[in-house]
């Protein structure tokens, strides 16, 4: 408010200033219009556009009606233009008859962009900041644009094409009473709009307070040039830079506006950056937390099977019977499958999964190593997989159940391979082929998990979701076919 | 440092896997002169025996773990050092094989790769 009421104070005494020698005659420079008109053709339209912008968001009578008047009076600027004798082409107008042409453009420019804005402010006091209805914006825009440019048509018609049945508004350069008192209603209009945006001011902020400083320079502009009495006077002259000032003060506004938005954003930015590099570092330090208790549980498991393995060798020492002993030692091999798998987790970069080739290979080599007093040679093969420890323990305690029972009984070094690979669709083989033909290794081609009759090995296998595939050629040997992702 | 001998100091602070481990050398032949469960125990029987190996537990009782112990073992008495240990921690395995003799065995360990690990520093 303290700024509107300087802007409007210092308007009024330029005017108070200006007065006394607003008639003194001027240079006659035609080109000083094209610049002042050109400046607000460009400020016009383009806080038209802005005004337009907001309305679409805020969607409000007022907001609409603003921005047709800017519309209006950048519309109505161009026709001034081409009525102006001497704007654009030497000692003549483009259109138009001039003085009348260029005379009744001015004024149903001035007056028309006063009575909008005025219009505005007057439906902003009684409606308020009432939006329209949902979903009516680019109707109400559109119709807006339309009626405006319409509304700009038929002025420009009348002025250009009908001049001469329309009262003379100018007597050589100088004003008729007409013009006068037309310019005096614009004044009282323009007083109201004042009286208006102050009011609106203070209830809705920044926008109607610029516009008191726009109405305020349209206010001194208006008194300027009918104190000027004519063209290319001192009051005329000043008459158009107030207007140009008036033109350019929204735009001003709305470029204030972007620019402390973009602060405000670059503002945000940097502190969302901020909160958004803590939260990271927050999220990397419980990462860290959680990976070392993690490792801090499968540390403790490895020690703890570690113990159970030597409780089991302690038990075994104590025992005389052979087959005790031999379960006591399947029950070992067990458990060091077990503790491989997390052994190969601990290793692993993530602590969810981990390559299942150096893990068939250690738990092969450890069998290979107990098994048939050390006569066995297992050849691993697999795919590059990778398996968390859902599959990689059922997985491994299958594997030891079926080398064992493979190598069990056989009187001479034995020879097996172990596969493990993709077959597509998201499943994997385990296989364990025995190199004799199956009649020569005692069991039926295709089968050992089925002479084996295992319910721990068929409980594994249905823990894996996996089935029993028909084992691929002559020798003895069991395919087990597994998911390598199972639904939770 | 004076002549060291054949004889294999276990530092292990569970008991069940101390025991297993004495059995598992008893079997390679091998006379297991002490079982400690400190750092501070291990190097006092360490200087005592003066053990040609130490198998070396990384988490001990009290408040100095195994490498350490380890490497004050190595530096005074110039034993050789085989660390049986759970931990696989990055950081942990950076510092057990700091010294290029030392040797590592991961829990859980078979009798094979104890013997094979042995057999490289004491060959039967």
């Amino acid at each position: 408010m303290r700024t509107v009421v300087l802007a409007t104070v210092l308007y009024a005494l330029l005017v108070v200033v200006l007065n006394p020698i607003a008639t003194i005659p001027g240079s006659e420079i035609p080109g000083i219009t094209p610049f002042f008109v050109g400046t607000i053709i460009l400020a016009d339209i383009t806080t038209s556009f802005l005004l337009f912008v907001r309305f679409h968001e805020a969607r409000t009578w007022p907001l609409i009606l603003l921005a047709s008047a800017y519309l209006y009076s950048g519309l109505m600027a161009v026709v001034h233009l081409l009525t102006f004798s001497g704007a654009l082409l030497a000692q003549r107008p483009v259109l138009g008859a001039p003085p009348a042409s260029t005379a009744w453009a001015f004024v149903l420019w001035i007056g028309g962009s006063a009575g909008l804005t005025c219009a505005a402010m007057l439906v902003a006091l009684v409606s308020g900041d009432r939006p329209l209805p949902t979903g009516r914006s680019g109707v109400a825009i559109a119709l807006a644009i339309g009626l405006t440019s319409a509304s700009v048509l038929a002025c420009a018609i009348l002025a250009i094409q009908f001049p001469g049945r329309l009262p003379p508004l100018m007597d050589q350069l100088q004003w008729t009473s007409l013009n006068v008192a037309i310019n005096w209603g614009i004044f009282a209009a323009l007083c109201c709009t004042m009286l208006a945006a102050m009011h609106l001011s203070s209830r809705h902020g920044d926008l109607y307070g610029w516009l008191c400083i726009a109405v305020a320079a349209m206010m001194a502009a208006n008194v300027l040039a009918l104190a000027g009495g004519g063209r290319y006077t001192i009051g005329w002259i000043a008459a158009r830079v107030c207007w140009t000032a008036s033109a350019i003060t929204l735009l001003l506004f709305f470029l204030g506006q972007y620019a402390r938005q973009h602060r405000i954003l670059a503002r945000t930015n940097r502190s969302l950056e901020e909160a958004v590099g803590d939260r990271t570092a927050h999220l990397q330090q419980a990462l860290a937390q959680r990976d070392s208790l993690l490792r801090e549980v499968y540390h403790r498991v490895k020690n703890n099977l570690q113990v159970v393995d030597s409780l089991i060798a302690l038990q075994a020492r104590g025992t005389q019977d052979g087959h005790s002993r031999d379960m006591l030692s399947a029950l070992r091999n067990r458990v060091h499958a077990l503790g491989l798998a997390h052994q190969q987790l601990m290793s692993s970069i993530d602590l969810q999964a981990f390559p299942v080739g150096p893990f068939l290979r250690s738990l092969t080599d450890d069998l290979a190593a107990v098994l048939n007093d050390g006569r066995c040679r297992i050849t691993t093969s697999s795919d590059d997989i990778d398996v968390d420890l859902d599959l990689a323990i059922p997985l491994g305690l299958v594997l030891t159940e079926l080398v064992s029972y493979a190598t069990s009984g056989l009187e001479s070094a034995a020879s097996l391979s172990v596969g493990f690979h993709h077959v597509g669709d998201g499943m994997a083989d385990l296989a364990v082929t025995m190199p004799e033909p199956a009649s020569e290794a005692g069991h039926r081609p295709g089968t050992i998990a089925l002479d084996l009759n295992s319910p721990m090995v068929a409980g594994l296998i249905r823990q894996m979701d996996g089935r029993i595939v028909p084992h691929r050629g002559t020798n003895a040997g069991m395919t087990i076919r597994v998911p390598l992702t199972r639904a939770a | 440092m004076g002549q060291l001998s054949r004889d294999v100091l276990v530092v292990e602070d569970e008991f069940l896997i101390a025991d297993t481990l004495t059995q598992m050398l008893t079997e390679l032949g091998l006379t297991v002169c002490g079982v400690a469960d400190t750092a501070e125990e291990a190097i006092s029987l360490a200087r005592q025996h003066l053990p040609g190996l130490v198998l070396m537990d990384v988490r001990l009782k009290g408040t100095t773990d195994g490498i350490e112990a380890a490497l004050a073992i190595r530096a005074s008495i110039g034993s050789a050092i085989i660390f049986v240990t759970g931990s696989q921690e990055p950081e942990t395995i950076h510092r057990m094989v700091q010294d290029p003799s030392f040797s590592v065995l991961f829990k859980p360990f078979r009798f094979h790769q104890l013997r094979d690990a042995v057999h490289r520093i004491l060959p039967p």
